[in-house]
C-alpha cells in the first residue's frame, strides 16, 4: 500500500481523536449541565456504555432501545476495542494523560508482558460477584464508575473551587453569579484522588496498563477482539524492523520481532499506522478471500510453539463462567444477599435495598445530578457489599419535592427511572420525632423548623403551650423526603429525622381538604 | 483596609449609632419622615397586586420618595419554594415586577432581586416566577445559595443574634425593598415582613435553635428595608408557610400593605390575616425594641379602596 492509504489513516486516527473528544467533552457537559437537551446526550452516552447497558437491560428490564452493548459488541467482533478510544471516558481520559505526559518529556513507554490469568482473574471476578448480587467490586474497577467517580470527586471541587475565585472576580463588576456548588464527603473524595493518582502512575509509565490488566470492560472486549473481521497487521514484505510503531503504541501489543500485533490488547489508537514510515501496518481483514498473505508466514512461525497464556485464559474463562453460573442459581435460590440496610435511605426509584445494592455500580452519575447533594457515596452504610455506594445523607441534604434527576441518569436501573407524581407517592423512609431533644421542650422557644418545610403535611405543627406549637408526625402520609431532617437545628443527633425501609412503598395520598381558595374581600379594613 | 473589613467595621459603627444610616446616605435616615410627610402607611384593597401597589405608592409619595436618581436598590420577594405562584406561599410575581419598574423610573442605577430560598434555588426562582418578573421589569436576579456572598456583621444591642452572616447586597444597596406575601405560619403564627428577612442572612438553623421570635425581632436592629410591601391578595390562612395540597387553604383577601415602617406593616398585617399583633411575639418584641410602631391606631394610615 502506498501513500494514499497512508494519508487514509492520518485521517482515521484524527477521526478517532475527534469523536473521542465530542464523547469526552459531551460528557463532561451533560454531567455538568442540566435542561432536556443535556439529559437526553447523557442517557445516548450511558448507554453505549458496556457493562452499565448491559446490568440495565439484563438485570434491570430496562427497553432494547438502551442495549448498546449489543452495537458495541458488534463493532468489537468488526474492528476490534475501538470502544476504548472513542466510547470509553476513562480511556479517553487515560489518552489525555499520555499527550500530556508526552508533551512534558518525550517518553518511552514500558509496555508488560501480556499477562492473561491476572486480566481474566481481574476482568471476571467483578462480574462473577455482581451476579451473586455484590457489585462493589465491579464498580471499583468498571470504566465508567471509574470516571464517573473521577468527575464527582475531583472535577466537580475543582470547578467549585474556580468558580468561587471567579465569582469574586465578577463582583467587582457588581456581576452577581452562583459558584459551582460541592458538598460531599471528604472521604469519597480522598479514595477517588489515590485512585487517580494509581491510575495516572500507571497510565505514564505503561500506557493502557489499566485497560489490558484490571478493567472488566476491557476483559469482555480483548475476548471479543481476539480475532475480528479486521485488524492492524504487519506486512512482512515492508517492514524493516525499525521498531517505531512499539515505540508509539500505548497499549504494549506489538511484538516487533515476532511482526505480531495483538489485536485483543490493541485499543485502536491508530498511532502505529500513522507513525510507520515504510507503510508496513494495514488494517486488513482476518476472514475470507482478502486476508492478508504476508500474515500466512508469521502464522506458520508461531504455531509450532502452543502459547501457555492461551491455555492458561482458557481456563480461567471456563473456570470463571462456572463460578458465575453457580453464583447466579445462588443468587436465584437465596434472593439476593441483602434486604435491609439498617436506617440508611436510598434513593427513590431504586425500589428497595436488595434491588438497588445488586445494581449499582457506584458510578456516582446520581450523585452529580443531585441538585440538593443529598446523595453521598457511603462506605459501609449498605454493608460491605455496598462499598460507595451513594444513599441519601440527610443531614447534607433533602430529596427535593419535584425532582427525579438521579432515576433519570442512572446508567444501570438500580435507580429506575421513576416520575414526579410517582416519586411523590412513594414512601422512602419513615418520619420519627423526639421530644427530648426538640428546642420547642429543650428551650421553651419556637421553632417548626420541620413542619416548616415538609411538603407533605407528614409533619405539622399543632399547639402545645400558650402560643408555642409542637410537631405532630403522621407515618400513613410521610414521603421520608427529609426536608425535616435537614432542616431540624439541634445540634448533634437531630431531633426528627427519617428510618430507612428495607422495601420502598405507596404512602397515602390524602384528599385536599379545600382545592379552591376562598374569595374572603373584607368590608371594611381590618384596621 | 480591604472592602470585607470595611463593611464590617461600617455595619458594627454605623448600626451602633442606632438610628444613623450605615452609609450615611440620607434616604435611609429620613426614609420614614419623607414619605410625602402624610402616611405612616398605606393599605390597599380590592384590586390585583400590581395596579394596588400603584395607587398605594402614589399615597406615599411615589417611588420618588423612597429611590433618587442613580442609586442602588435590592429588592427581597419571598420566592423560597418550588411551587407556583398560585399556592400562595411566594410573593406575586406582577407585584415584584411592578415594583422594579417603579424604581427604574425612579432612576434606579441598578435593581437586584434576591432570596435565600428552602428549596434548591435555581428551581425555587423558576417555579414562583419571581426570576421572569424581575427580569422582565429590568432587575438582575442575584443567587444567594453560596455563603461566599454573606458577611458576618454584629448586631447591636441584641441578645439573641448578636452576630449574623448577610447578604452584601443588603448591606450595600442604597435601597432596600421588602416584599414578602403574607402567610400562616405553623410555629411563628404569620410570616409577613420581619419574618421574611430569614431569607438574606445564611444560617436559618441559628435562628430557630436560638429563640426564633427573638431573632426575627432583633434582625431589625442591623438593618430595617427603606420600604415594606406586603403582598396580602391571596392569604395561606393554614397548613403554611410552605402549604400543600392537603391541610392548607387559602383565602382571596385582595389586600397590599405599604410603609416604611416594618413593626406597622406587620402589625396591619396580622390584623388582615386576623390575629392580634401583640399576640405575633416577635411584633411585640420588635415595638418594644423600638423598630417601628404596633399600635396601628397612633398611625396615620392611608385606606384604599380600588
Amino acid at each position: 500500500m502506498g501513500k494514499n492509504s497512508k494519508k487514509a489513516y492520518t485521517i482515521l486516527r484524527r477521526a478517532r481523536i475527534t469523536v473521542a473528544a465530542a464523547v469526552f467533552i459531551l460528557l463532561y457537559l451533560s454531567l455538568s449541565l442540566t435542561g432536556p437537551l443535556y439529559s437526553s446526550i447523557l442517557e445516548f452516552l450511558t448507554s453505549l456504555q458496556l457493562l452499565p447497558s448491559l446490568i440495565n437491560v439484563i438485570f434491570a428490564g430496562a427497553s432494547w432501545l438502551s442495549a448498546g452493548f449489543v452495537p458495541v459488541m458488534l463493532l468489537t467482533l468488526l474492528v476490534g476495542r475501538l470502544y476504548c478510544s472513542t466510547l470509553c471516558p476513562l480511556g479517553i481520559l487515560q489518552d489525555l494523560i499520555i499527550f500530556f505526559s508526552r508533551k512534558v518529556k518525550r517518553r518511552r513507554m514500558h509496555p508488560l508482558p501480556p499477562n492473561w490469568s491476572v486480566h481474566l482473574t481481574a476482568g471476571l471476578l467483578p462480574v462473577v460477584l455482581a451476579a451473586a448480587g455484590i457489585p462493589s467490586l465491579l464498580g471499583l474497577l468498571e470504566p465508567f464508575a471509574f470516571w464517573g467517580r473521577t468527575f464527582r470527586d475531583f472535577i466537580v471541587p475543582a470547578g467549585a473551587l474556580a468558580s468561587s475565585g471567579a465569582v469574586e472576580v465578577f463582583k467587582l463588576f457588581e456581576v452577581y453569579l452562583a459558584p459551582i456548588p460541592f458538598r460531599g464527603e471528604p472521604g469519597a473524595v480522598a479514595l477517588t484522588a489515590a485512585l487517580i493518582a494509581l491510575l495516572i502512575f500507571f497510565t505514564v509509565k505503561y500506557g493502557r496498563w489499566y485497560c489490558n490488566r484490571l478493567c472488566p470492560a476491557g476483559c469482555a472486549l480483548r475476548i471479543m477482539s481476539l480475532r475480528p473481521v479486521w485488524s492492524i497487521q504487519f506486512n512482512l514484505e515492508k517492514c524493516t524492523s525499525c521498531g517505531i510503531c512499539a515505540r508509539v503504541c500505548r497499549s504494549g501489543c506489538i511484538d516487533v520481532p515476532a511482526h505480531k500485533l495483538s489485536s485483543d490488547r490493541c485499543v485502536m489508537c491508530l498511532d502505529c499506522l500513522e507513525a510507520c514510515p515504510f507503510g508496513a501496518l494495514d488494517v486488513a481483514p482476518n476472514y475470507g478471500p482478502g486476508r492478508n498473505p504476508a500474515r500466512e508466514k508469521v502464522r506458520e512461525t508461531t504455531t509450532g510453539a502452543p502459547d501457555p497464556q492461551r491455555r492458561k485464559a482458557v481456563l480461567v474463562t471456563a473456570g470463571a463462567l462456572i463460578a458465575a453460573g453457580g453464583a447466579g442459581i445462588l443468587r436465584a435460590v437465596t434472593g439476593g444477599s441483602r434486604k435491609s440496610a439498617g436506617d440508611t435511605v436510598i434513593p427513590p426509584g431504586s425500589r428497595s435495598v436488595e434491588w438497588f445494592t445488586s445494581r449499582c455500580i457506584s458510578c456516582h452519575t446520581c450523585v452529580s445530578a443531585c441538585p440538593t447533594h443529598v446523595l453521598q457515596p457511603s462506605f459501609f452504610a449498605l454493608g460491605a457489599a455496598g462499598f460507595l455506594q451513594p444513599v441519601m445523607d440527610y443531614r447534607v441534604g433533602y430529596c427535593e419535592w419535584e425532582c427525579n434527576a438521579c432515576s433519570q441518569v442512572c446508567p444501570t436501573g438500580a435507580i429506575s427511572p421513576i416520575s414526579i407524581a410517582k416519586k411523590q407517592a412513594t414512601q422512602l423512609g419513615r418520619v420519627e420525632f423526639v421530644e427530648d431533644r426538640c428546642v420547642v421542650f429543650t428551650q421553651g422557644t419556637a421553632c417548626g423548623a420541620c413542619g416548616e418545610v415538609c411538603p407533605t403535611q407528614a409533619v405539622r405543627m399543632v399547639p402545645y403551650l400558650g402560643d408555642l406549637t409542637q410537631p405532630l408526625t403522621d407515618n400513613a402520609i410521610c414521603s421520608g423526603c427529609g426536608n425535616c431532617e435537614y432542616a431540624c437545628p439541634v445540634e448533634g443527633e437531630k431531633a426528627i429525622f427519617v428510618r430507612g425501609i428495607p422495601v420502598h412503598q405507596p404512602r397515602e395520598v390524602r384528599k385536599q381538604l379545600q382545592s379552591e381558595p376562598e374569595l374572603e374581600v373584607p368590608e371594611e379594613f381590618p384596621f | 483596609m480591604n472592602r470585607r473589613e470595611f463593611l464590617r467595621a461600617a455595619g458594627r459603627y454605623g448600626a451602633a449609632a442606632g438610628a444613623v444610616s450605615i452609609f450615611g446616605w440620607p434616604v435611609k435616615i429620613f426614609g420614614q419622615s419623607t414619605a410625602a410627610g402624610t402616611y405612616d402607611l398605606a393599605a390597599v384593597m380590592g384590586g390585583e397586586p400590581a395596579g394596588m401597589f400603584d395607587r398605594g405608592i402614589a399615597a406615599l409619595g411615589g417611588m420618588g420618595a423612597f429611590v433618587r436618581t442613580g442609586q442602588t436598590v435590592v429588592i427581597k420577594p419571598n420566592a423560597s419554594w418550588n411551587v407556583s405562584p398560585e399556592r400562595g406561599a411566594t410573593t406575586t410575581p406582577a407585584l415584584v415586577q411592578r415594583i422594579v419598574e417603579h424604581c427604574r423610573d425612579a432612576g434606579a442605577s441598578k435593581i437586584y432581586i434576591l432570596d435565600h430560598t428552602i428549596d434548591n434555588w435555581k428551581l425555587a426562582y423558576a417555579t414562583t416566577g419571581i426570576e421572569t418578573a424581575a427580569r422582565n421589569g429590568g432587575a438582575q436576579v442575584v443567587p444567594a445559595n453560596s455563603k461566599g456572598y454573606y458577611q458576618e456583621t454584629a448586631v447591636p444591642g441584641a441578645r439573641s443574634l448578636r452576630k449574623v452572616l448577610v447578604h452584601e447586597l443588603i448591606l450595600e444597596a442604597d435601597v432596600f425593598i421588602n416584599v414578602p406575601i403574607l402567610k400562616h405560619h405553623g410555629s411563628t403564627g404569620i410570616t409577613s415582613a420581619m419574618k421574611n428577612l430569614m431569607g438574606v442572612i445564611w444560617d436559618r438553623s441559628f435562628y430557630h435553635a436560638n429563640d426564633l421570635h427573638r431573632c426575627i425581632a432583633e434582625f431589625g436592629l442591623l438593618r430595617k428595608p427603606t420600604l415594606n410591601v406586603v403582598d396580602a391578595h391571596t392569604v395561606m390562612m393554614s397548613g403554611g408557610p410552605r402549604g400543600s395540597s392537603y391541610r392548607s387553604s387559602l383565602s382571596v383577601k385582595k389586600m397590599q400593605i405599604i410603609s416604611a415602617d416594618i413593626v406597622a406593616a406587620d402589625a396591619a398585617a396580622a390584623k388582615t390575616w386576623g390575629a392580634e399583633p401583640e399576640a405575633i411575639r416577635y411584633i411585640a418584641q420588635a415595638a418594644e425594641l423600638r423598630l417601628g410602631i404596633m399600635d396601628l391606631d397612633s398611625l396615620r394610615i392611608a385606606r384604599i379602596r380600588v
